[in-house]
This record gives structure tokens, C-alpha cells and sequence, in this order.
């Protein structure tokens, strides 16, 4: 059995998943804290203003990562969507549990963070036909159903499932947010960062880079500790966990 | 660094409002899901134990 076959089995078990998770937390936690750190006293204090936006450009530095997490967690929603339904692998739906509420936060900090840039910079907090903010609302609207539809149906089974689904028809929206700048006339530039170019100095995206890093550490920190606290909930009337928290007593 | 520089630093420009609002946001919703799963998980720990105290003392294994 090669080693990503027994990884995939041991995913099966709540008590694996609960012990290897730990050291992850810790790590994440540590270069959530530095990254963030460094990488915003980096834009704040020594990153170039920028010639037209002048000091406002700084936003970016908070906002860019928030909305870049915000659609990569909702793309790990719909893998882990996914692979419930497939698989029915329990883990995946505690995944889930675990992502949405941050999902709600990170995707609201994301657009509150876009209003505060587009007030000094387009003259404006909110534009209804800028396409990209208004799918962004949208992501916030899925996150916000999801979450409701987990509270409406009593079923823990059929609520994963249904919310699997939900998660995975979302996932439209995904391209829609990245390719609206692009499809359609919207006040938003074109996309900072390709693969085959950049459209900033170092200076300035060196310091966006690392806030990207942090903030995905951050969420790594965050959502750990979730499922793990969603693990215990799960299995709190077992030998196994009654022996663990039985054990610090 | 003399204080006038560090006023004129966190005045920004004109958009000192702007930038410290979006930065002041994200501070407080970043810490505060960090915290809140601190205590959900510190929470469970708690119930957990005192089921585990509760059966104890009513003589379940």
C-alpha cells in the first residue's frame, strides 16, 4: 500500500486526524504571527506609496489577501464537498463545519476592506455594476447559506450532504470572480499577479506576497484548531477521547 | 525618528482614516476568529471534563 493510500485510510479515523493535526496547528500558528507581522509592518512603513493612488495603496496590502483567501477557502469547501460526497469521508464534512463561519468573516473583512480602498480611490464605497464586487458579495451570500442550510436540517448526515452539494454548485461563482475584470467593464484593474508577469515593482509585491502566505498560515492556524474542536464534539462519548481529556484531570 | 515624522507617517497622506480603518478592521476580525476558536475549543474541553468528573462521582466506569 503506497504511502498516500494509507494516508487516505488513516483520514478515516477521528482520533489519527486529531493527533496529526496538532503539530500542524502550532506551526501554522507561529508563521501566521511572523508573516503577518513582517509583512505588514513591510507595506505600512517601508513599501512605496503609489504614484497615483498614493498612500491608500497600502489597503491592498490587508484587502488583496483577504479576498484571495476567501475564494481558496471556498474552493477547499467544494473539494471537501466533494470528497463527502464520493467518499463519504467524515473528516471532509468536519472540514466544512470548520471553514464556513471563517468564510463568512474573512469573505465580509474582504469587501469592507474593498469599500474602504474604493472610497478614496474610485470616489465611492460600493458600485452595484462593478462585476467583481458584486460576485463577491455573492460568495458571501453562498457562505452565509451554507451555514444556514447546516442549521435547517436536524440530520447531521443529510445536512453534510446537502451542503456538499450546495458548496460544489457554488463553485461557478469561483471563475466568475476571477475573470469578471475581464469580462465585463468594471471599475477593478486587471489581476496583480499571473504567472507569466507581474505588475508591480518588488518593492511592492514582495510585502503583498508575504501578507498572502500569512494570511493562508492563518487560516491554517484557525481552521485546525476547528476541526479538531469539531472532532472532539463528534466523538466526545467515546473511550478515546474520554481517556485523552480524562488523562489532563 | 522625530515625532513629526511619525505623525506625518500615520497621517498617510490624506487617507490616514482609510488605511487605519481597513487596517484596524481586519486587525479585530483576524484576532477575534482566532480567539473565538481558542474558546470554542477551550469550551468543549470544559464540558467534556465535567461529564468525565460527573460519571466519576455517580460511579460509572
Amino acid at each position: 500500500m503506497g504511502p498516500l493510500k494509507t494516508l487516505w485510510h488513516r483520514l478515516g479515523s477521528p482520533r489519527w486526524f486529531y493527533g496529526m493535526l496538532a503539530p500542524w496547528q502550532l506551526g501554522f500558528g507561529v508563521a501566521a504571527i511572523a508573516l503577518l507581522t513582517i509583512g505588514t509592518i513591510w507595506g505600512l512603513v517601508f513599501a512605496p506609496a503609489d504614484y497615483q493612488q498614493g498612500e491608500s495603496f497600502r489597503i491592498i496590502y490587508i484587502h488583496v489577501p483577504t479576498v484571495i483567501l476567501a475564494q481558496s477557502a471556498y474552493m477547499m469547501l467544494g473539494v471537501a464537498g466533494f470528497v463527502l460526497l464520493v467518499w463519504r469521508m467524515k473528516m471532509a464534512d468536519v472540514a466544512m463545519v470548520a471553514i464556513v463561519p471563517f468564510g463568512i468573516a474573512i469573505t465580509a473583512l474582504g469587501l469592507f476592506t474593498g469599500a474602504v480602498w474604493g472610497r478614496p480611490t474610485w470616489g465611492t464605497w460600493w458600485e452595484w455594476t462593478d462585476a467583481r464586487l458584486v460576485s463577491t458579495l455573492i460568495l458571501l451570500f453562498l457562505y452565509f447559506g451554507l451555514y444556514a442550510l447546516r442549521q435547517a436540517i436536524p440530520n447531521a448526515q443529510s445536512a453534510g450532504r446537502a451542503c456538499a452539494v450546495l458548496a460544489i454548485v457554488g463553485l461557478i461563482n469561483i471563475p466568475i470572480i476571477k475573470y469578471s475584470v475581464e469580462w465585463w467593464t468594471t471599475l477593478h484593474q486587471g489581476s496583480t499577479f499571473s504567472v507569466t508577469r507581474v505588475s508591480m515593482p518588488m518593492q511592492m509585491w514582495a510585502p503583498l506576497l508575504v501578507n498572502v502566505i500569512g494570511m493562508y498560515c492563518l487560516f491554517g492556524w484557525v481552521i485546525t484548531r476547528r476541526m479538531r474542536t469539531e472532532v472532539l464534539r463528534r466523538e466526545r462519548d467515546t473511550a478515546w477521547v474520554n481517556e485523552l481529556i480524562g488523562s489532563r484531570l | 525618528m522625530s515625532v513629526e515624522a511619525i505623525v506625518e507617517w500615520a497621517a498617510m497622506g490624506r487617507h490616514g482614516l482609510y488605511v487605519w480603518l481597513a487596517y484596524g478592521s481586519s486587525l479585530v476580525v483576524l484576532a477575534g476568529l482566532v480567539l473565538e476558536s481558542r474558546w470554542s475549543a477551550a469550551r468543549l474541553t470544559r464540558d467534556i471534563e465535567a461529564d468525565i468528573v460527573a460519571r466519576k462521582e455517580s460511579g460509572q466506569s
